[in-house]
């Protein structure tokens, strides 16, 4: 059939039947519903008293027709009373609700005589037997509690509901801190439960002190959140800025922490981050022994630590846990890293193209043979090589990890062999773009070597553009950029020269010095130690 | 909290920088010792070797007295004018005209320095860095970088000087001892170089290497302390006058009497020579370098001055938009005279002009305002 | 945010029209000496040889071996131009790379520049940031043509060091140590004359000298006019005292050795002396001065009295078997002192008859002067040709090598 549809389209030339293009169409009504602009009667309705008109508005607000994981249970107690649950089938935990919910309700009231009312105290604290359960008059608050896995309990002749937490859903186990590793130390990691993630710090601190402020971002997604501090020792008008800040976004849906810290920095759209994102636990216990703020949100396997200054982002993990001269001198090998992998590209540019008389003659010799061959200025070579490497670098992330890592080394190695064969880059330039890519992968922070990579190119630009000149023009503007940013109310590159704690923060003090919290945070209690922190040294 | 409703506060809470900005005692003795010992680095040398031989220490140090002298003299009037500028008690003497005249007396006296400073530091950029680039293109440079750094404020040029500053005193020391095979004692010999009589009257003439104490009084209502100034200032003079002494000496004891007065840029020739083994050799550039930073930062800190000055004698409440219009006006006067030898020659005779005022007006000016007080009070 | 913008704009726009100072590397070529020679006759300029480097030939190009060195990495071409810079200029038009002259290494002027004056190239050297302040300079005997196109770096792959390591060295005193900015600082002073080593392409059948002083080697018989056969070499030894700007003696290597001595600039070498009690065999030791020589001028008489004082300690190097030196230590020493003392005054009166101050004893007699001015008008250069110098010389013999002998002969000291 499709044969001859064929040949009467060519020949006959009959237009082929086309079938209709779907193509969205503007909403002509208004949604029935829209969760954002309710109106405060809407927002307080009260629970009726009949179970049936309560149902009713159950079902419509859940879409009971078309919603197919929503679950209404309806159960009859002792002495005829209707009642019903609510709850979303795979968010909670089924075994809870049979035993601790339903079982109780339906077997145990045994004391009451027959046709008995309930009430809600009786209902809430013989009856059901699960451990967090809340009760509340308005719809509002039990819709909220269902949304976020609890099951709702509504009981005939009672103007409250009850809202218990069964939540349960399929999520990570614990595992390693992937992208902070550290060879000694803990080696745990955040999980996106929430409560999960406050328990691990609250295990390290065990303070009662150590307060976790409930917190909720976005209208309509209402991802619950904490804020976390040590009550006597935070400073107090830093916590209130932090809520302030948070309670002043208005969206929708915000669905992971990461969002959240763009929409409260102050300089979102500088080179350098302000706010530090860890999923450590034992470093976000560290920061809030401090005097600093934490703040988790749920689904996120990552903590924000506000505030921090320059210096705190390149601190890694292990410089904690090794002894003072080899944390102080991994750290010293990671700023000299940092220094090449910014600088170098910049400056060797610099010096080849205008200050030439700088390098030692016979280096000069063999950077000029060897770019004898190559067609290409210096600055297009160099970009070139730096994009691939880029490019690497970025499919290495989407690969399936095997293959990852050796497509790295056959990039790297292969790519460029066969580019110095094939005369298209000089062998120099391959030895400066490796030492760059090495010393940006040293850095401790994710951010931050995206900062650097950035950085890298302006220098790259203004050293070629105008030599060493350039070079200096671009440190002194990044610098007095940074210098003039705030992070969360003090300074970004406090603490100041001339402070004591400025040696503190480049290298990593000895444990037993660091008796007093940083000065910048203003907290209610300055020491933290004693100063003879060593006891058994002072003799026996 | 939770979504609920927002309450956005006019009040600052948890840190939001005041508009006032202040500096602490570090800060602010780097600050006056990078404004005091940048002209020791780029041209002055030559101007002290001409009048008094190789006697040039010497000159050095009876300079730096005569000027802590001078400064000795404007903090004793700190008791009771407290934490005002000159411009601020020149407004309680004469109201507004008086204002504004010593608001531009005090311009003219920084603008000179300022105009000279750029025009030799680019030319000097132009020599050693960059010969082929067109002068214009360094000064648009260094304009747009200046706008920029005086947009992000005081305080944060003066955290970034008090980092940058020790690490151009360390090369300055790296210099001095790497030099030291260099040197031969016989340069420095006869002692007292054309005499004494030249070395008196060439420390008077050249008295405009420390006018900068100047900036010590401007930068009085940004400290938090009344104390504070007069450490600061101490200080800073004996770091800069250190600085001076030190590459004097260096280049006297390397280059001996009539050459020590020819060369454009001193401590560039110095740090040409210096040689540490086969391959620690070719280090000027390195030194331009960190040396530009410096510089950068002398003119964010002279642009802040000039327009704060200019802001107040008019009355202005935001000095960011005189900020572009003296940037401009200060390139375009710079760019006027077409050789580097008409610079010179007309920077000498403004120099000898204003100086003199730089050291007078912090003391005639707060002696005016006690006698006014105290017949004030009399009367 | 928005003045950001318009900044990075601005700057976009200058940077894509400002950087006509940019070079690549691979286009310059590398200038390593320059030699100074004058024009035939009837013609107005100079002679300039541009020695410079080619850097395939050095290291290779971009295969993985290294270069062969040796004759082929360096080129010479010669142009008629009124100075240096205009040499370049017009060198430029006939080699394609673009010289720079910011990696010259030697300055060779020939014997009748350098008789007639060199004051012109030390202006330009001297204005111009290119040419470093510690290069070489150099003498050559014949023409400085000749002496460059006859370097042939036989050990060395890299041209640059070979005339570093040679005109550097501090194991021997054969040269004098002198930058070439020390030259232009002093040569127009009135408290010491300046100096330059001398270089020349010798044959293959040399020409020792014998004078009275013992064994000198003076660089003395050069090819002139010859072509150099494939057996020359080059050498650089001794060297050219000059008035002013104008060069108008030349001294040997032992000269040239006491020179260093008492300027401070000598480290060590290997000396033989004539011993009286072993009339047949020099006694060689190494040299060493460990002390600078201490000096001090007296200006207060008709005529200035200088007083000279060198330490020299060494360590014995060659004797033979029969004859035992080590008992003879102090008279050796004594001889040895004799021997530097006459051949430092022999020196001294050689520069006095020609009235240049070589060592520079006027930077000594500053000292007695408080104000420039007085120095001046006691004019050190007349008065230096009627001095009175007065050496004495401590040397001792300090260590035997590895072998020591005859002890029973001993003087108990």
């Amino acid at each position: 059939m499709s044969f001859f549809n064929t040949v009467k389209r060519y020949l006959l030339y009959q237009q082929k039947e086309e079938k209709e293009q779907f193509v969205l169409k503007k909403p002509e009504n208004k949604p029935i519903y829209d969760v954002r602009e309710e109106k405060p009667e809407q927002k307080n309705k009260k629970i009726f008293k009949s179970v049936e008109k309560n149902r009713d508005v159950i079902e419509e607000r859940f879409n009971y027709q078309k919603n197919a994981d929503v679950v209404i249970r309806e159960l009859t107690l002792r002495g005829d009373t209707k009642s019903f649950l609510v709850f979303y089938d795979g968010m909670c935990r089924g075994d809870t609700i049979n035993e601790g919910i339903i079982k109780p309700l339906l077997r145990l009231p045994f004391l009451e005589k027959k046709g008995a009312k309930y009430d809600e105290k009786t209902v809430l604290e013989t009856l059901i037997v699960h451990n967090q359960t809340k009760k509340a008059q308005c719809f509002d608050e039990i819709i909220d509690g269902i949304n976020f896995g609890g099951c709702g309990i509504f009981v005939d002749g009672l103007d409250t509901a009850f809202c218990a937490d069964v939540k349960d859903w399929p999520h990570r186990s614990v595992e390693k801190a992937k992208n902070e590793q550290s060879i000694y130390g803990p080696q745990e990691a955040f999980i996106e439960m929430l409560r999960g993630n406050s328990a691990q710090v609250r295990k390290i601190l065990k303070t009662e002190k150590l307060v976790c402020e409930e917190i909720s971002v976005g209208n309509v997604s209402k991802t619950p959140g904490v804020v976390m501090y040590l009550e006597d020792v935070a400073n107090k008008s830093l916590v209130e800025e932090i809520k302030r800040r948070i309670c002043g976004i208005s969206s929708d849906y915000v669905i992971s922490i990461e969002e959240v810290s763009m929409l409260i920095e102050e300089n979102p759209l500088m080179i350098t981050g302000h706010i530090l994102a860890t999923e450590r636990p034992d470093r976000v216990a560290r920061a809030v022994s401090e005097g600093r703020v934490a703040l988790m949100l749920s689904g996120s396997p990552r903590a924000l630590i506000l505030p921090t200054n320059a210096y705190e982002m390149t601190h890694s993990a292990s410089d904690a846990y090794l002894r003072v001269d080899f944390a102080n001198m991994s750290r010293t090998i990671r700023l000299i890293a940092t220094a090449i992998s910014v600088l170098l590209p910049g400056l060797f540019l610099a010096i080849t193209m205008y200050h030439a008389e700088m390098l030692p003659t016979y280096l000069l010799y063999a950077i000029s043979s060897s770019r004898q061959n190559v067609p290409f200025p210096s600055v297009v070579e160099l970009l070139l090589m730096d994009f691939s490497f880029e490019m690497i670098r970025e499919a290495g992330i989407r690969m399936p990890n095997p293959i990852g890592s050796v497509l790295g080394i056959v990039g790297g190695l292969i790519l460029g062999q066969a580019a110095v064969s094939a005369k298209i880059v000089s062998p120099i330039m391959i030895i400066i773009i490796s030492l760059t890519g090495i010393g940006s992968f040293a850095t401790a922070d994710y951010a931050l070597s995206w900062t650097y990579r950035i950085l890298k190119l302006i220098f790259i630009l203004t050293g070629a553009a105008f030599g060493f000149f350039g070079i200096g023009l671009g440190i002194f503007v990044y610098a007095i950029l940074i210098a003039s940013s705030t992070s969360f109310g003090i300074p970004f590159l406090s603490p100041a020269p001339g402070n004591k704690l400025l040696k503190n923060a480049v290298f990593v003090p000895p444990i037993w010095k660091m008796e007093r919290r940083p000065e910048y945070l203003k907290t209610k209690k300055p020491k933290r130690g004693d100063k003879i922190s060593k006891k058994w040294q002072a003799g026996r | 909290m939770a979504g609920g409703q927002i309450n956005v506060s006019r009040e600052t809470i948890g840190g939001k920088m005041t508009k006032n900005e202040t500096i602490t005692e570090r800060e602010m003795t780097l600050l006056i010792a990078n404004l005091l010992s940048v002209k020791a680095i780029f041209a002055f040398p030559r101007e002290i070797f001409a009048s008094s031989a190789n006697a040039a220490w010497i000159e050095v140090i009876y300079m730096s007295l005569l000027a802590w002298a001078m400064l000795e003299l404007s903090f004793l009037t700190y008791k009771i004018s407290g934490k005002k500028s000159i411009i601020d008690l020149a407004e309680k003497i004469g109201k507004k005209p008086f204002k504004i005249a010593v608001a531009l007396l005090v311009t003219a006296v920084l603008a000179v320095n300022f105009i000279t400073e750029v025009r030799m530091f680019s030319e000097s950029v132009k020599i050693i860095l960059l010969p082929k680039t067109d002068i214009e293109y360094i000064m648009i440079l260094l304009a747009v970088t200046i706008c920029l750094g005086q947009k992000s404020g005081l305080s944060a040029a003066a955290t970034i000087n008090a980092i940058f500053f020790p690490i151009c005193l360390v090369f300055l020391g790296f210099i001095v001892i790497f030099l030291s095979k260099t040197y031969n004692m016989n340069n420095l010999f006869p002692i007292l170089g054309n005499g004494t009589g030249s070395i008196l009257k060439g420390g008077i003439k050249n008295i405009s290497c420390f006018s900068d104490v100047l900036a010590v009084n401007l930068l009085l209502p940004h400290i938090q302390d009344i104390s504070i100034p007069k450490k600061s200032g101490r200080k800073a003079l004996l770091i800069a006058s250190l600085t001076m002494l030190f590459i004097c000496l260096s280049y006297a004891l390397c280059y001996p009497y009539p050459w020590s007065k020819e060369f454009l840029l001193p401590v560039y020739q110095l740090s040409t020579r210096i040689r540490a083994g086969e391959y620690f050799q070719r280090f000027e550039a390195f030194f331009e370098f960190v040396w530009e930073i410096s510089q950068l930062l002398y003119s964010t800190i002279y642009i802040f001055l000039i327009s704060e000055t200019l802001a107040k004698a008019f009355s202005l409440s935001d000095r960011t938009a005189i900020c572009y219009g003296v940037i401009a006006a200060v390139a375009l006067i710079s760019i006027e005279p077409s050789s580097v030898v008409t610079v010179l020659a007309v920077s000498k005779i403004a120099d000898m002009a204003t100086a003199h005022l730089a050291y007078l007006l912090p003391i005639v000016i707060p002696v005016l305002y006690i006698i006014k007080r105290k017949k004030a009070q009399n009367s | 945010m928005r003045f950001i913008k318009i900044a990075f704009i601005v700057l976009l726009l200058v940077s894509f029209a400002s950087c006509k100072d940019a070079q690549e590397p691979e286009t310059l070529g590398y200038v390593v000496a320059i030699g100074i020679d004058v024009p035939k006759e009837g013609e107005e300029g100079y002679n300039i040889t541009i020695q410079f480097a080619n850097p395939d030939k050095i290291s290779g190009g971009s295969s993985e071996s290294g270069g062969k060195g040796g004759s082929e990495s360096i080129e010479n071409i010669t142009v008629l131009a009124p100075g240096i810079y205009p040499a370049v200029n017009i060198a430029n038009h006939i080699i394609s790379k673009k010289f720079v002259l910011s990696h010259t290494k030697v300055i060779v002027f020939s014997d009748e520049i350098a008789k007639r004056g060199v004051e012109d190239f030390l202006e330009s050297i001297n204005r111009n940031s290119d040419i470093r302040p510690n290069i070489y300079f150099a003498v050559s005997k014949g023409t400085a043509k000749e002496f460059l196109e006859a370097v042939d770096p036989k050990t060395e792959v890299n041209p640059v060091r070979y005339y570093t390591m040679i005109f550097e060295n501090d194991y021997s005193g054969f040269i004098p140590q002198n930058m070439s900015q020390d030259f232009y600082l002093f040569y127009n002073s009135n408290e010491k004359s300046t100096v330059m080593p001398l270089c020349a392409v010798v044959s293959s059948e040399k020409k020792d000298e014998f004078s009275d002083l013992g064994y000198q080697y003076m660089v003395d018989d050069y090819v002139a006019g010859k072509i150099p056969t494939s057996n020359s070499e080059i050498q650089i030894a001794g060297m050219a005292i000059f008035n002013r700007d104008i060069k108008i003696a030349e001294v040997g290597d032992i000269k040239t050795e006491i020179f260093n001595i008492i300027t401070g600039e000598y480290q060590s070498s290997f000396v033989s002396y004539y011993f009286s009690k072993t009339p047949e065999n020099p006694v060689t030791v190494m040299q060493l001065q460990k002390k600078k020589p201490k000096i001090s001028v007296d200006t207060k008489g008709n005529v200035p009295k200088i007083d000279v004082t060198i330490y020299l300690e060494c360590d014995l190097s060659s004797g033979k078997t029969e004859e035992i030196l080590e008992s003879e230590l102090e008279d050796f020493s004594k001889e040895a002192a004799g021997e530097i003392k006459r051949q430092a005054e022999a020196f001294f009166e050689e520069t006095k008859v020609l009235g240049t101050d070589v060592i520079g004893f006027g930077s000594f007699a500053k000292r007695n002067f408080k104000t420039r001015k007085e120095f001046e008008d006691y004019n050190w250069k007349e008065a230096y040709k009627n001095a009175k110098i007065d050496v004495k010389v401590e040397f001792s013999v300090r260590r035997t090598g590895l072998i020591v002998r005859g002890e029973d002969k001993w003087r108990r000291f």
